[in-house]
Parts: structure tokens; C-alpha cells; sequence
């Protein structure tokens, strides 16, 4: 059992660090020639082997980028997530699951709710989507960082697993740089045995 | 495979975030950032909240905007406003899309590169500080701030938003486009004739027996509108339309005459001419009330016959005198003049002799009369959002004005000083205005182009810095109409989306950088509650216009209908230099224009381009506002060309074969629509501007100015309809 505890334990960490090292991407933190290349190494050397087909072609793309590249990926990076123009690659849940493919839908304050449970809200409420992408990996890795791990699965099985991939998925047809796309294939790896892992787990519950 | 195992040889031995070698503390530290303690206030509740549409538009909706948990759910007509009684339009159902728009521009942004699409997100206060330091260098290097180019107009009529005109004049003096594009000719005709614009109320509509729509479209442009017109029916009214296009108005209507373009002048005149040979003038009402009546008389029996203004229209003879007797005959009479047929450049003139029809029938200051253009009577707010001084020691000894309606062109010509920087505000002259090509060059002139909008679209693509604004929901304020007698306040319903502010809130911030950067270099306040700012509009004239005691009354039913003052020019006293109504105005004549409303020629298409093409507004819009959301894009996202299946004939085109029209400043691609409701030598392409498509009719609009508009609005009006073309199947 304390050998169980502990692993489980273990792989919570793994799973912060690498929501983790997302959120941080999303929040557009990364994109420094300083921060850069220890992003590279950390996913290379700690976080993810080189097993998973799409994390292999992730890997090879982010590696051995030069300051050009990381420069050009900013702009990538706005034109997918940020604007001025139509982002490319909605940032936002309803965007994928709600009919009208609008921010701030029944799913938004869904969300809200999930958060309410741990006694957190989105800053200045109502001015940034409650679903936005940054607001859902902050949430995970704020439980995954309290162990709280049964409401990560929920979360996970009621949001974030329901529409990220069709958000990577854009990504991947639409981003121009080979960073942007690398960062998206690495996601694209994880999530999916994030998946098959809850689907161990909590056994039969199909997570779309 | 067991799926922990996968898990462990994915995941690799680290564990604890601090234990990572070599990596920094930058990608292991947590800490929450957009999420915070959960406030116990949390807003859960569902109320209503009171908005006004603020478009460029007659109607100017009072709109009730549900909101739960501080996100629209729905939005509706006020049913307490008896003009747009409980509807919206197809364009003011889709607000919440607009609002939660995901093309909306979320944040400041420059561009690295005028039109590479390279944007980088910068904080508000770069923004100002990159802004001012422009500003106050652009001061320093020409002396004065007269390098600097504001561009604002019709996108938002809220008047708060006049505040951005006041923060360029808190600078100091500046070069301005001054003008408006839409309706100046008929401004100005009305003014010459009457003194000012002054409709009657348009519900006043229904007690019309005769009602002749004049080159407007309301079916599209107006709904409300339209439902007067059918109540005037019911209670026995005939509805006329003339038109060259057969357009859905038309199509209601119980008689509709097709008239050459550009002619209303030559019919009205027409019309005039069988009124005094037939002696169906009100010589009482004209004695009493008009000056020039006899010269008037003199020049349409001199010069007008029935047989030339059929010529010139295209109009049957029996149908010019019929409606003459009908109209003459019909008491009391309603002509509603639309801002179509002052697109031209003979456009004042046209509208002056229409007016002229109503003055003649003594059909003017009646209830159910009248000859309707637009009124400007209840604007009379402070201003106090616009209305700031330079600073103490300002060169350039005041604005300089350039013409709206010929902006690229006056901008790349301004000389001493040059313009140097543009702030676009409520306008996107790179989809809006004449001769795209020139107003491209004239952005690519600039050191500094700034824009405040809500959305990604060509203007804000030729921009260095992009300012992401409010929508109504989402700043306070209050509404009148050009058309209508209400007023509507406009109500905060949500935050702010993103990082959006306010044009006022703007200025402030502006403001607060400059005198950070330079103490005393800008006027504005540079703080101030927006709610209060609202409130510093109104004043005693207001006040009792509306039967108000405080704007807060507003808050009770959310609009208020003004109380007095329904009737334009009900007491006989016109704003005239004579007071009197004048079909001969002298201050026509100082502004080049014949003292009375004659026939100023049409222009004739010259031989290489012999189609005339005119661009009249789009169902699904308001200029280049609408069609872009989805929903609009739903319904149509194809813009097309309407052309009569005899010409299209004549030059080999079929239906939905792809069109180049063209002239000698540029082209258009788009599939032909064939259809008999656009007149046989005139075709119609509706402006609007496309989401993502290469689509622009102007194009091929050259700045060709109407008759009038320099008086009353500044510039001479744009000759939108006198666009020449020819078309190819390509």
C-alpha cells in the first residue's frame, strides 16, 4: 500500500510538471532565449520518454531551435491563441463543445462550478472565459499540486479531455512553426495516455 | 500492456519540482496566477439590463440584455419603445455574437511590420508609452501636433464616444477628417431650404394619405420604419417607392416607378411643373412661409417640360402626372427622402427639388406631411466627453481639416507639416472608403498608425498598434437617433471582455502617460467614473425636451421619448437667414450651389466605361459591420453583382458566371446575380466587407464630390452611385 501511495504520488508530480510546463506555454512564459532550451531539455531528459509515436515527433521538431525560430514561433503562437486576428486555434472550451462556438456558454460557468469547489474563481470574474486554456491547466496542476487527484479525474473527464484534443488538433493544421507544432504533438501524446490511463483507472467511462 | 507501466516508462524518474537539475526555477515554480480565492459576493443572479444599438442607423434600438452570472444570455427589443416596439433587426439579434465574437481583439497588440500579420501582445502601458513618446516626439520635431491625423466616424454614435475627438484636441491642434460620407448633400439641401435637417417624428407616419419613399430602403435599412408605413396603409394610405432598384421596399409597395439614376431631380421638377401648370400648389402656405416661390414658378415653367423629365427618367408621362395629381391632391402628403439618391453628384440639387414638391403642396409642419430627411434635434448632450482645450501654449492655431470623403489623397498631400501618425477610431477606411489603392499609400506614408477596434479587418491589418475596445454592453452611455424622438440609455451588462476598454477610458489612459512623459502635455482627465461621465451629458434643454428631471429617470424603462418638438417646422419659424422657408437661398449661392433647386446635370458614363455601378447598403450589415459573424456568414457570405439579364445578355454573361468589374483605378471579382430588379444600365453591387475574402467594391470608386455637404458637416459629400465601370465574363 505505501508503495502504491508513493507511486501514485510520484506520477501526480510528473503529471504537474508537465501541465505544468503547459500552462506555462499557454501563458506565453517560455519564449526566451534563456528559458527556451531548458523547456527542451526538460521535457527531453525528465518529463517524457521517447516512446510515444506523437512525443517523438514532437521532440524532434522542438529540439535544436535557434533564436530566429523561437522569435518566428511568437508569432505563430499569437496567430493560434491571441489575436489581433481570428486565432486559429480557440483557446477556450465551449469554443469545441457548445453549439454556438462562442466563449463564455453553459460550459464556461460549468467550469466556474468546478472551481467553486475548491473554493477558486477566475480573477476579475467574467472578463476572460472561466475555460480559457490557461484557467483549466492552472486548475489541474493547483490539484495536482494539493494531491487532489479524484478531482482531477472528474475534471478531466467532464472538461479538459473532452475538447483539448480537437484544440491540438487546430493547432496542428493550422500552426506555420515547427515549435508550435512540436509543443502540440508532445500535448497531443500525453493526453491520449492521460486517457487511456483514466480509462484504467475509473474502468468504462469513455472520455471522448 | 499494463497502462502504469506505459505511464512509468513515459513519465522518467523526476519527481519533486524543486529536485529538477539544471533547469531554473522559471519552469518548476507554481503559483496561482488567473485563478484566485473564491470571493463570497460571487454574482449569481439573472437581471436585465437596459441597451441601446449605437450604429450608424436609423432605427437606434432600445434593447433589454439578459445576463446570467455575467454573461449575456439573450438580448431583445424594449418593449417600452413604441418606434422599435420589443424588436430587433436581423443585425441587433446577433449581439451577443458580437460581443462574444472569438474573432474579438482581446488585446493590445503591434505589429512588427505594417501588414506582415507578425503581432506581438503588449501591456496597456506599453501601448500608451510607445503612443505618447510618438506624440511628443512628432511635437518636438514639427513644433506643433498638426502631424497627427484623427480618422473617427460612424461606427460608434454613443456619445461618450465623442470623447475620442476630445483627447486629440487635449493634445493640442491636430489634422482632422471632417465631412461625413453618408448623407452631407442632403444636409445641406435641407439646410438651404429649411435651415437645418428637421423630420417628424416618423411615427407620425401613419397619419400620411399618401407616402412616396424616396430612394430609401427601409425594408432593410429601417425595419421599424417600415411598420408605420403599413399602419398609414391600413388606415388608406398609397405607398409609392421610386427607386432604380426594384428593392424589397419597393416590393410592398403599391406603386413603384424605376427611374434612371441619378434623375430624381429631372422627376421631381417633372412632377413640379404638372403641380403649377395645374394649379395644385398651395399658394396660401407658400405666401405665408416660402420666399422664391414666383422665381421658382419662373424657372420650371421656363425650362421644365413633362416630355424632358420623362426623357431624362425614364418615367411615362401618365406616371410622372399621375403622381403629381396624386401626390398634390392627397392631404396631407409624406415624402420620406433616403440618403441612396444624394449619392450623386448632383445630389443636393436632387434633394432640394423634392423638397420643393413639399413646400409647394404646403405639405411642410403637418402632421402626416412633410419632406423627411433626418434630424439632429435631439442631439443637444454637452459634449462634455469631447469638449476639451489644447494645452496652454499649443502651436498650429487650430485643427486643420482634411475632407473625410477624399482622406487618403488630403493625408499624402498635407504639407507643412506633413501627417506623420493616424489614430483610426469607429472606422475602417481601408474597406470604406474611395480609391483603396490611395488609402493603402496613404497608411504606408505614416511613421505611426493607430487603431481602436473590435475586430481583425483591413484597416487594423495596416496598423502598428491595435487598441482592443468595448462593445455597448460593455461601457455605459446613452443614445439618440437621427430618424426617431428617442432616447436610450445604454447600461454596463458585463465586464469588459479581456483586456478591452472604452475609447474614453483610452483617453484617460493616454492622457495619464503623456503628463507622466511631459507634465501638462494633455488635458484630459486622466481618471473618472464612466457612469457619472454619462450623466455630465445632459442638461436643462434636455431635460425638459424629455419631460426628465435627472438621466437616472432614464434607468426605469431604459428609454424616454422626447415630449415636444414631433413636427418639424410645426410653427412656421425656419432656421432660414430669412426665416422663412426658401426656395431661393442665397446661401446656396455662396457655397456654389444655384439659389434654387434646379436640374444639375447627371453625370454621363463616358464610352470606355459605360455602366453606371452603384453600391447601396447590404441587408446583413452596416457597412463593413455584421457581415463578418458567423451567423450573417450563414445566411450569405458570397458577395455577388446584380445585373439586368438585358445587359448581362449583351455582354455574354450568365448567371453566376464570375464578373470582373473594372475602370481605370481597380476591380472586382464576383459572381453574377441576374435579376430584372436592378434598372437595365445600371448595376448593383452592395458594400460590405467580407470576412477573409479579397472583396472591395471600392475599389473602383473614384473621390468624386456631390453638390453640397460643405456647409453644414465641413466637406462636400461622396458621389458614391456616379462610379463608372465596365463588365467582362472572366
Amino acid at each position: 500500500m505505501v508503495q502504491n501511495h508513493k507511486s501514485k504520488h510520484h506520477q501526480n508530480k510528473f503529471r504537474f510538471q508537465f501541465y505544468l510546463i503547459f500552462l506555462k506555454y499557454y501563458r506565453n512564459q517560455l519564449f526566451d532565449k534563456s528559458i527556451w532550451p531548458n523547456v527542451t531539455t526538460l521535457l527531453t531528459d525528465n518529463i517524457v520518454s521517447k516512446d510515444n509515436h506523437f512525443i517523438k515527433i514532437g521532440l524532434s521538431l522542438i529540439n535544436d531551435v535557434d533564436e530566429e525560430s523561437v522569435n518566428n514561433a511568437i508569432f505563430d503562437f499569437n496567430r493560434l491563441f491571441v489575436g489581433p486576428g481570428k486565432i486559429l486555434a480557440p483557446t477556450y472550451e465551449s469554443y469545441y463543445r457548445n453549439t454556438e462556438k462562442l466563449p463564455m456558454q453553459r460550459e464556461t460557468l460549468q467550469v466556474r462550478r468546478f472551481y467553486e469547489m475548491v473554493g477558486l474563481q477566475v480573477d476579475d470574474l467574467g472578463r476572460e472565459p472561466d475555460d480559457h486554456i490557461e484557467h483549466e491547466l492552472e486548475f489541474v496542476c493547483y490539484l495536482l499540486n494539493n494531491n487532489n487527484e479524484e478531482l482531477y479525474y472528474d475534471f478531466f473527464e467532464s472538461h479538459l479531455g473532452k475538447w483539448i484534443l480537437n484544440h491540438i488538433y487546430l493547432v496542428l493544421e493550422n500552426s506555420k512553426t515547427d515549435i508550435c507544432k512540436g509543443m502540440a504533438y508532445i500535448f497531443k501524446g500525453f493526453i491520449e495516455l492521460e486517457k487511456e490511463e483514466l480509462k484504467y483507472i475509473r474502468g468504462g467511462v469513455t472520455v471522448e | 500492456m499494463n497502462n502504469n507501466i506505459s505511464r512509468r516508462s513515459l513519465l522518467k524518474g523526476v519527481v519533486a519540482t524543486g529536485a529538477l537539475v539544471g533547469v531554473g526555477a522559471s519552469l518548476s515554480e507554481f503559483n496561482l496566477n488567473g485563478l484566485i480565492e473564491a470571493k463570497s459576493d460571487q454574482d449569481k443572479k439573472t437581471e436585465v439590463f437596459h441597451n441601446a444599438c449605437p450604429r450608424n442607423c436609423y432605427d437606434t434600438c432600445a434593447i433589454l440584455t439578459t445576463v446570467e452570472e455575467g454573461v449575456i444570455t439573450r438580448v431583445e427589443g424594449n418593449p417600452e419603445n413604441s418606434f422599435t416596439r420589443g424588436k430587433l433587426c436581423v443585425k441587433g439579434n446577433s449581439y451577443p455574437r458580437h460581443v462574444y465574437s472569438p474573432d474579438r481583439i482581446k488585446y493590445p497588440m503591434r505589429q512588427d511590420g505594417r501588414g506582415s500579420g507578425n503581432w506581438k501582445r503588449i501591456s496597456w502601458d506599453e501601448a500608451y508609452t510607445e503612443i505618447a513618446k510618438k506624440i511628443l516626439s512628432i511635437k518636438e520635431e514639427y513644433g506643433s501636433t498638426l502631424p497627427i491625423c484623427l480618422d473617427k466616424y460612424s461606427g460608434n454614435f454613443e456619445i461618450m464616444h465623442y470623447g475620442i475627438e476630445g483627447m486629440l484636441s487635449s493634445i493640442g491642434y491636430t489634422t482632422r477628417a471632417v465631412g461625413t460620407p453618408c448623407w452631407p448633400a442632403g444636409i445641406d439641401a435641407q439646410t438651404f431650404d429649411f435651415g437645418t435637417i428637421y423630420n417628424n417624428d416618423p411615427e407620425d407616419i401613419v397619419n400620411s394619405k399618401y407616402i412616396i419613399v424616396w430612394g430609401a430602403n427601409y425594408a432593410w435599412t429601417s425595419v421599424h420604419t417600415m411598420h408605420f408605413i403599413e399602419e398609414a396603409r391600413k388606415n388608406g394610405a398609397k405607398i409609392v417607392v421610386i427607386d432604380p432598384i426594384l428593392t424589397n421596399t419597393a416590393a410592398k409597395a403599391d406603386l413603384y416607378i424605376q427611374l434612371n439614376a441619378s434623375t430624381d431631380g429631372a422627376l421631381a421638377l417633372g412632377m413640379a411643373k404638372y403641380i403649377l401648370d395645374n394649379e395644385l400648389y398651395d399658394g396660401d402656405w407658400l405666401a405665408e412661409n416660402a420666399i422664391g416661390f414666383q422665381e421658382f414658378l419662373g424657372y420650371v415653367k421656363n425650362n421644365i417640360t413633362i416630355e424632358w423629365a420623362s426623357e431624362k427618367t425614364g418615367v411615362p408621362i401618365y406616371v410622372i402626372e399621375n403622381l403629381a395629381r396624386e401626390y398634390a391632391t392627397a392631404k396631407p402628403a409624406n415624402i420620406l427622402i433616403g440618403y441612396g439618391m444624394q449619392r450623386h453628384h448632383n445630389g443636393g440639387n436632387n434633394v432640394r427639388t423634392i423638397d420643393a414638391l413639399a413646400a409647394i403642396t404646403g405639405n411642410i409642419g403637418k402632421s402626416g406631411g412633410g419632406a423627411q430627411y433626418a434630424q439632429l434635434q435631439t442631439w443637444g448632450f454637452n459634449y462634455h466627453a469631447m469638449v476639451h482645450s489644447p494645452p496652454e501654449g499649443s502651436q498650429g492655431g487650430a485643427d486643420r481639416a482634411i475632407n473625410i470623403n477624399n482622406f487618403a489623397v488630403d493625408v499624402l498631400n498635407a504639407k507643412e507639416p506633413p501627417i506623420k501618425m493616424m489614430w483610426i477610431a469607429c472606422r475602417n477606411p481601408m474597406t470604406q472608403d474611395p480609391e483603396t489603392n490611395v488609402v493603402k499609400k496613404a497608411f504606408e506614408a505614416m511613421d505611426l498608425v493607430v487603431t481602436a477596434d473590435l475586430y481583425m479587418n483591413p484597416t487594423v491589418e495596416m496598423s502598428d498598434i491595435v487598441l482592443p475596445v468595448t462593445t455597448a454592453f460593455e461601457t455605459p452611455g446613452v443614445n439618440v437617433s437621427y430618424w426617431h424622438y428617442w432616447m436610450n440609455i445604454n447600461e454596463q451588462a458585463i465586464k469588459p471582455l479581456y483586456e478591452t476598454k472604452s475609447d474614453v477610458e483610452i483617453a484617460m489612459g493616454l492622457s495619464a502617460k503623456l503628463n507622466e512623459l511631459e507634465a501638462g502635455s494633455c488635458t484630459y482627465p486622466t481618471s473618472g467614473d464612466l457612469e457619472e461621465w454619462v450623466g455630465k451629458e445632459f442638461n436643462q434643454n434636455i431635460y425638459s425636451q424629455f419631460g426628465m428631471k435627472d438621466w437616472k429617470d432614464l434607468k426605469e424603462k431604459g428609454t424616454i421619448k422626447a415630449k415636444k418638438g414631433l413636427i418639424g417646422w410645426e410653427d412656421g419659424k425656419f432656421s432660414t437667414p430669412s426665416g422663412k422657408y426658401e426656395l431661393w437661398s442665397e446661401e446656396a449661392a455662396k457655397f456654389g450651389n444655384h439659389q434654387m433647386p434646379i436640374y444639375l446635370e447627371e453625370l454621363k458614363a463616358p464610352a470606355q466605361y459605360p455602366i453606371r455601378c452603384i453600391s447601396p447598403h447590404w441587408k446583413l450589415n452596416i457597412h463593413s459591420q455584421f457581415q463578418h459573424l458567423d451567423w450573417m456568414e450563414s445566411i450569405n457570405d458570397k458577395p455577388f453583382i446584380e445585373i439586368h439579364p438585358t445587359l448581362a445578355k449583351k455582354y455574354g454573361i450568365k448567371d453566376n458566371d464570375n464578373v470582373k468589374m473594372f475602370n481605370d483605378i481597380g476591380y472586382v471579382i464576383v459572381p453574377a446575380k441576374l435579376t430584372k430588379n436592378t434598372h437595365p444600365e445600371t448595376v448593383v453591387i452592395y458594400e460590405a466587407w467580407y470576412k477573409d475574402k479579397n472583396f472591395n467594391v471600392n475599389y473602383t470608386l473614384k473621390a468624386i464630390s456631390s453638390d453640397m455637404g460643405q456647409k453644414a458637416t465641413g466637406a462636400p459629400g461622396l458621389a458614391w452611385h456616379d462610379n463608372f465601370v465596365n463588365i467582362e465574363k472572366v
